[in-house]
């Protein structure tokens, strides 16, 4: 089943060999033996509705076949052939693959899905592309199992291959769990050494952190994206530190300045009472006692008043 | 992708030969160009296009067959381009 990249004929040729072999061989052999037919309600977010289940022959119990141990797996094909129903079941399986891989492949417009996202005003139309958008193939082979079409059977054994999380495929989870341990700079990180600091990690994180400290290849707290995450930190706190610090400088000297403006009032005040101006409390002070009445002697100032005396008629010639 | 939430394993084949195509007609239109920038750019897509051939090939052996399954049973895909 596996490709060879020095074989001559085309990879599209031996990729179709090896989902033929595989559908055949490996699902049908070990799922035959364990068919039940009695439907069981099965929560309704699974991949394919389970409903359908039952009527494919997997076994409703151990849908991911987790039960099964390498025994089985070694088990050569000419035992599963002699159990009952497995040439009916392979036949069944080979005949829907090869429709499946012979049949054309679908067009996303013609299938009817809505491309919800050309609805979506909110999400980035630079996200959208020919390449990478398609439909929920999800949608696809349940439509297909809920509607006891041709590929009925081939709907479990996408179930089953599309149940497996990226996550834990090789290199997806080189980037998911090594992610952290190796930083975005430059590393020189062996996959060894890798595979050590995770398989530790997590050891250390499942044991309440035992062995943290114990064994620095093993101490997760010393690892280059952690020292690298802390060194930001610091520098992020350092930065508010002197925010912090401009502010209370801030502060401080506005109370300073409050401080002599209170004092220049004061000797604003001062200035202005003794030299300046006189204010409200210099004319408080003032009194009549100031000014002295004099009486009939003012009146008689005035009669002694340098100014001449109005002439009178008889002053003119001829009057 | 990251951002989806349905599933994603069938696209790791089309990304990968979508960024192997990427770099390989950026390689193309940049081969003749005797400009400073474009000649350090080619440089620089042809080292990382080496870097991610290494990767795939060690991928390949381990979930290769994981991956072309997950491909061909991809309806709108099949056996195109896989």
């Amino acid at each position: 089943m596996d490709i060879n990249p020095d074989d001559n004929t085309s990879y599209t040729t031996q990729h179709h060999m090896a989902f033929l072999k595989y559908v055949e061989n490996e699902y049908g052999a070990k799922h035959t033996r364990s068919l039940v037919t009695t439907p069981e309600s099965i929560p309704n977010n699974n991949l394919i509705p389970s409903t359908m289940a039952s009527s494919t022959g997997q076994s409703s119990h151990d849908r991911y076949d987790l039960s099964s141990d390498d025994e089985e797996h070694s088990m050569p094909n000419t035992v599963a052939e002699t159990t009952p129903g497995y040439s009916d079941r392979a036949a069944r399986l080979s005949t829907a693959a090869r429709l499946y891989l012979n049949s054309p492949s679908e067009l996303p417009q013609n299938w009817g899905q809505i491309n919800l996202k050309l609805h979506d005003y909110h999400s980035d139309p630079m996200e959208i592309s020919c390449t990478f958008w398609l439909p929920d193939i999800t949608d696809w082979w349940r439509q297909h199992e809920e509607t006891h079409s041709k590929y009925t059977d081939l709907s479990n054994v996408a179930r089953v291959i599309f149940s497996i999380i990226p996550q834990c495929v090789g290199v997806m989870a080189s980037v998911s769990l090594g992610g952290d341990v190796i930083g975005w700079g430059q590393s020189k990180t062996t996959v060894e050494t890798l595979r050590k600091q995770v398989v530790g990690r997590h050891f250390t994180r499942a044991n309440d952190g035992l062995l943290a400290g114990n064994d620095p290849v093993l101490d997760h707290t010393s690892t280059d994206n952690n020292i690298e995450l802390r060194r930001e930190a610091e520098q992020k706190k350092l930065h508010r530190m002197a925010k912090v610090h401009d502010l209370l400088e801030m502060w401080q000297g506005s109370q300073n300045l409050l401080a002599k403006q209170i004092e220049y009032r004061a000797q604003n005040k001062h200035m202005t009472a003794v030299e300046y101006s006189s204010d409200t409390e210099d004319i408080l002070k003032a009194s009549w006692s100031h000014f002295q009445h004099d009486g009939t002697t003012a009146f008689k100032l005035l009669e002694k008043s340098p100014v001449p005396p109005a002439l009178s008629a008889k002053d003119f010639p001829g009057g | 992708m990251s951002k989806w939430h349905t599933i994603t394993l069938h696209h790791i084949i089309t990304v990968y030969n979508d960024i192997f195509d990427h770099m390989d007609g950026v390689m193309r239109v940049l081969a003749m160009k005797k400009t400073q920038w474009k000649e350090d750019l080619y440089f620089a897509v042809k080292f990382a296009q080496q870097k991610l051939s290494k990767y795939y090939t060690e991928v390949t052996p381990m979930t290769g067959m994981l991956l072309i399954l997950t491909h061909i049973l991809d309806p709108f895909w099949k056996l195109r381009s896989c």
